[in-house]
């Protein structure tokens, strides 16, 4: 049995003189549907996560049999993502982290994502209708899932340089907004600015980047450089 | 006959906020029906934190069950089970936290529990069924608990344990900062099995 669709009576409720309260109430009201109207967008920013738990670490294969160990990506900022094919979130924000990573990779952040649960060929005609370049791992038993502090799918931990869990989002994202993006870098910078400033070893920011030159130039232009070089700042402070 | 006229509209204005007030602090709920599939949804939101559940149809369900490796009475299981997609949002400023265990429905003066994931995998324990279609299963559905931060949101589904079309009220409770919150949902109903009819 169907619940029945109920309409709105269109009667005058009362005359001018309570016109202002009943405003108040449209007014309230209408925020309630604007809350609901957001329910098919994705989710917005990343947590903190104050105490920054290490890591646990992980050697699972990518779709092109690769090996991948999360502690090899020691000295990098990782965005470590865990969905599945089925879930529809994870699909939804795949094609922003696409480009996310096309941004990102030139700067040495990685991309991870690891799928829970299903098998090579599933994942490999899942990116015929998706195309992504980041590498596909393969979780099939959640073996390495259920290590992970993850309730449901998709979620995402951003590790930084030292292994540490730094953000956390649960649900899907847009991974191309370039507060979320500003982000995952600041914690890039914020390695190589020590490595600069001695409190690394030089051993960490050879790993930061696959083009040390560009990263030089990116860190370069990170707003605490500009700032100690005497640099102009732009409207946003930057 | 203009003072009469003011109380009366001071006593209507003040039932309309005392309303608004009261239904803001339980919650708000809306019901919608998809002009295309007939198929219903439920909304309840406070705060800006919102749990959207959308009816699916056993035949949806049992495909995508059939899809991650369950056996055809395994997935006529879960599908004869009342299950809904949810949508969970945090968009509010505070931290949230559920646990299905502290829901529950009413249905023909009765009480019920969810079927969560652990009662589902403890039903497996019995049954011959592939480890990919349990785990698809263990993934699929809301988790029991989970908590969350601003920004946060997701997908589950959630399963009644109910006959098909059945009609029932839905009992919830969150934690919004630490301070409980109850809501109730009435008069949903569980999608016909339409082939079975």
């Amino acid at each position: 049995m169907q619940p029945p669709i109920r309409t709105a009576r269109r009667t005058p409720l009362c005359t001018p003189v309570c016109a202002k309260p009943i405003a108040l109430l449209c007014l309230a009201l209408a925020a309630s549907v604007s809350a609901l109207s957001q329910a098919q967008e994705p989710g917005n920013g990343l947590t903190v996560l104050a105490d920054r738990p290490l890591a646990p670490d992980f050697e699972l294969l990518d779709i092109d049999a690769e090996r991948h160990r999360l502690s090899d990506y020691r000295g990098r900022v990782v965005i470590l993502n865990f969905w599945a094919t089925w879930c529809p979130p994870c699909r939804e924000e795949m094609p922003s982290m696409e480009r996310a990573w096309r941004l990102l990779q030139p700067e040495g952040i990685q991309m991870l994502a690891v799928n829970v649960g299903e098998d090579e060929d599933t994942v490999f005609a899942f990116t015929a209708n998706y195309p992504l370049s980041f590498p596909l791992l393969l979780d099939q038993s959640a073996a390495v899932t259920e290590q992970w502090p993850i309730r449901g799918l998709p979620t995402t931990f951003v590790v930084d340089p030292r292994g540490r869990l730094a953000y956390r989002a649960i649900g899907g994202r847009a991974w191309d907004d370039e507060e979320l993006i500003d982000q995952v870098r600041a914690l890039q910078d914020d390695l190589v600015l020590r490595v600069r400033d001695g409190a690394e070893t030089r051993a960490g920011i050879d790993r930061v980047a696959a083009d040390p030159k560009a990263m030089q130039r990116r860190v370069d232009a990170t707003p605490a450089r500009r700032r100690a070089a005497g640099a102009p700042q732009d409207a946003s402070g930057r | 006959m203009a003072q009469v006229r003011r109380e009366h509209c001071a006593v209507l204005a003040f039932l309309f906020f005392a309303n608004a007030l009261t239904g803001q602090a339980r919650g708000h709920t809306t019901a919608e029906q998809d002009p295309q599939t007939g198929l219903w949804s439920w909304t309840w939101v406070r705060t800006r934190v919102s749990i959207e559940l959308k009816q699916l149809l056993p035949d949806q369900t049992r495909a995508f069950f059939l899809g991650r490796g369950f056996g055809r009475a395994a997935a006529d299981r879960i599908a004869r089970a009342c299950v809904f997609q949810t949508i969970f949002r945090n968009d509010g400023s505070r931290p949230v936290a559920y646990d299905l265990d502290d829901w529950s429905v009413s249905h023909r003066g009765e009480r019920l529990a969810l079927r969560t994931r652990e009662a589902w995998d403890a039903q497996w324990a019995q049954a011959t069924v592939a480890e990919a279609a349990r785990i698809a299963l263990w993934w699929a559905l809301l988790p029991t608990e989970q908590g969350f931060e601003p920004g946060d949101y997701n997908w589950g589904m959630t399963s009644f344990g109910l006959p098909p079309g059945a009609a029932f009220d839905l009992s919830l409770r969150l934690s919004i900062d630490g301070e409980p919150v109850d809501g109730r949902v009435r008069s949903m109903a569980c999608a016909a099995d339409r082939t079975a009819e």
